[in-house]
């Protein structure tokens, strides 16, 4: 199966490698997306295709800060003699993180109330690495969690890792790796959030209370 | 005949990329009347990754189109068990800057080069044609000494090794090619010398067999109980036991090595262009595992320096290195 949708990109990467501008920058898109499932072979019949449902609002969350920490922040790394940047790794990023709200998570980045778990984010890597005919995206985070006194609750790293092969070094595919290897450390980060929502007591009232709030407007609708 | 239209341009960047990364030059030994030329120079300390990775196996896959994507798919599942087996070494590392330790020791070591006048040594993290041949014609001084330099595990994760191949170029070209034209500044006839050194830490193996591995993630198995088509894949033991050790105390060992690996090879680049290597006349003859022949420069601390008959120099852990008396 791989194989057979490997073939049909043959034709790009040869084309790609003879007809040169292969020495371009490559650059990464200015927002992140969030990145179609790798082999989602379902076939849906009718109007079958599963309807997507509003997630139950799990916490609160401020997002106080979202900074640049890499050392370098002028380089990404080079595939076949093709620079890879981008302008603005911390927009990248920032909306990676407004995806969060589509598990349930409230994100907040104007004002901090008292019943929200406090994230801070630092970049520290994102980059693309080449080895033989793959490439390899890595993108790494530090996230400390705080409750709302600005007490730390934790502090962690994440690491997302995309491993691919290299067709034509392509802006198209450069974007899809970072987005997939975004989306794998996102959704660590989805993981550990949940944990700490429930570990600090305003944000759990604040989800029975949003919790009991959904039922009872369930409730209402069906009367 | 579209291939054909490219194929200068195509050779052309292959010639530049060959300075550019881990590639390999020969050794080129420096005119010593054209030390008192070099009145100032600028170093530059190119890494060019940004971690510690590992190396995948050459993967073979023959010839043609079927071939390229046996390859393809092959170099694929390396890569995905090179960076899965690296990562947890990876975060260990974050708070280790390789580049500063390399760009702090090599600014030591260079300043007492005395004929190469390097005021300025720099980092530089642009492995691109076009950035390196903008460090050495935008430099202020009329040489530069790139630094390329680089550091990775075997893909058995058993070894690191660190390589620097130190590359003087003057900023005008004044190389030909084989019909006359004037070579890019990177091409390597333009460089005044060229010099390798290797530096590689082995793990023992004796210390690997007492690594206890961890348990076996479960098989996802589907409803008929045939095991689920999965896009994981597994080190083998040996890669895991050495992965552990590497990685263990916070990432202790490898932080150790890097470090070392930093100092010996700034003192060794610094030594090779104070005055070309020579071994003494009852120097033992070495050969070390996978590197080859060569003669034994410097031994202690557990450790050999061997010049090997390719004229690079190998700083390498005793244990193998496998030495005999001059002559046999």
């Amino acid at each position: 199966m791989d194989m057979h949708l490997e073939t049909r990109t043959l034709a790009p990467l040869l084309a790609a490698l003879c007809l040169g501008g292969c020495y371009s920058p490559v650059r990464l898109d200015s927002h992140y997306t969030t990145p179609p499932p790798p082999h989602d072979n379902t076939v849906y019949v009718g109007t079958a295709r599963p309807v997507r449902q509003q997630p139950l609002i799990k916490c609160m969350v401020y997002l106080e800060s979202v900074q640049d920490q890499r050392t370098d922040k002028s380089s990404m790394g080079n595939i076949a003699g093709r620079e890879i940047d981008a302008d603005d790794m911390v927009q990248w990023l920032d909306s990676g993180l407004d995806t969060l709200s589509a598990s349930g998570f409230r994100i907040d980045k104007a004002t901090a109330t008292d019943d929200q778990v406090v994230v801070d984010v630092a970049l520290l890597k994102a980059y693309m690495i080449s080895m033989g005919l793959s490439k390899s995206a890595n993108m790494v985070v530090r996230i400390t969690y705080k409750r709302p006194d600005g007490s730390t609750l934790a502090t962690q790293v994440y690491r997302g890792v995309d491993t691919s092969v290299d067709w034509t070094a392509g802006e198209g595919e450069m974007n899809t790796a970072f987005q997939r290897a975004t989306k794998q450390m996102l959704d660590q980060v989805d993981t550990d959030l949940d944990g700490y929502c429930k570990s600090s007591s305003r944000v759990t009232f604040l989800e029975e209370h949003e919790s009991a709030r959904l039922g009872l407007e369930k409730g209402a609708r069906k009367r | 005949m579209i291939i054909k239209r490219w194929m200068p341009a195509l050779m052309a960047s292959a010639v530049l990329l060959c300075l550019s990364g881990c590639a390999y030059a020969p050794y080129q030994a420096m005119d010593p009347a054209a030390k008192s030329g070099i009145g100032s120079s600028q170093a530059v300390v190119l890494v060019s990754q940004q971690e510690l990775y590992a190396e995948i196996p050459q993967s073979g896959g023959g010839g043609g189109i079927i071939g390229v994507l046996i390859q393809a798919s092959m170099d694929k599942k390396h890569t995905k068990m090179a960076e899965q087996g690296v990562a947890p070494l990876r975060n260990e590392l974050l708070d280790l800057d390789f580049d500063q330790l390399m760009l702090g020791d090599m600014k030591t070591s260079l300043a007492g080069v005395n004929w190469l006048h390097a005021d300025n040594v720099v980092l530089s993290k642009d492995a691109t044609p076009e950035g390196e041949t903008k460090l050495v014609t935008d430099a202020a001084q009329p040489y530069t000494l790139m630094l390329y330099s680089n550091y990775h595990l075997t893909s058995d994760f058993h070894a690191l090794i660190v390589r620097v191949m130190a590359v003087l170029l003057p900023k005008v070209s004044h190389g030909t090619s084989d019909n006359g034209e004037r070579l890019s500044v990177l091409n390597i006839k333009n460089a005044l010398v060229v010099q390798t050194v290797v530096y590689r830490k082995n793990i023992p193996d004796d210390t690997l067999d007492a690594v206890p591995l961890p348990p076996k993630p479960p098989v996802q198995k589907g409803p008929d109980g045939r095991p689920l088509p999965s896009d994981q894949v597994e080190l083998d033991d040996d890669q895991q036991q050495a992965a552990i050790l590497w990685g263990k105390d916070h990432g202790q060992m490898i932080k150790d090595a890097l470090t070392e690996a930093a100092t010996i090879t700034s003192r060794l680049v610094a030594q090779s262009l104070i005055a070309t290597p020579v071994p003494a006349a009852d120097a033992l003859a070495a050969k070390v595992d996978g590197y080859g022949h060569g003669q034994v420069l410097e031994q202690g601390a557990g450790r050999d320096v061997v010049l090997l008959n390719d004229h690079s120099l190998i700083s390498s852990d005793a244990a193998d290195v496998e030495t005999s008396p001059a002559g046999h």
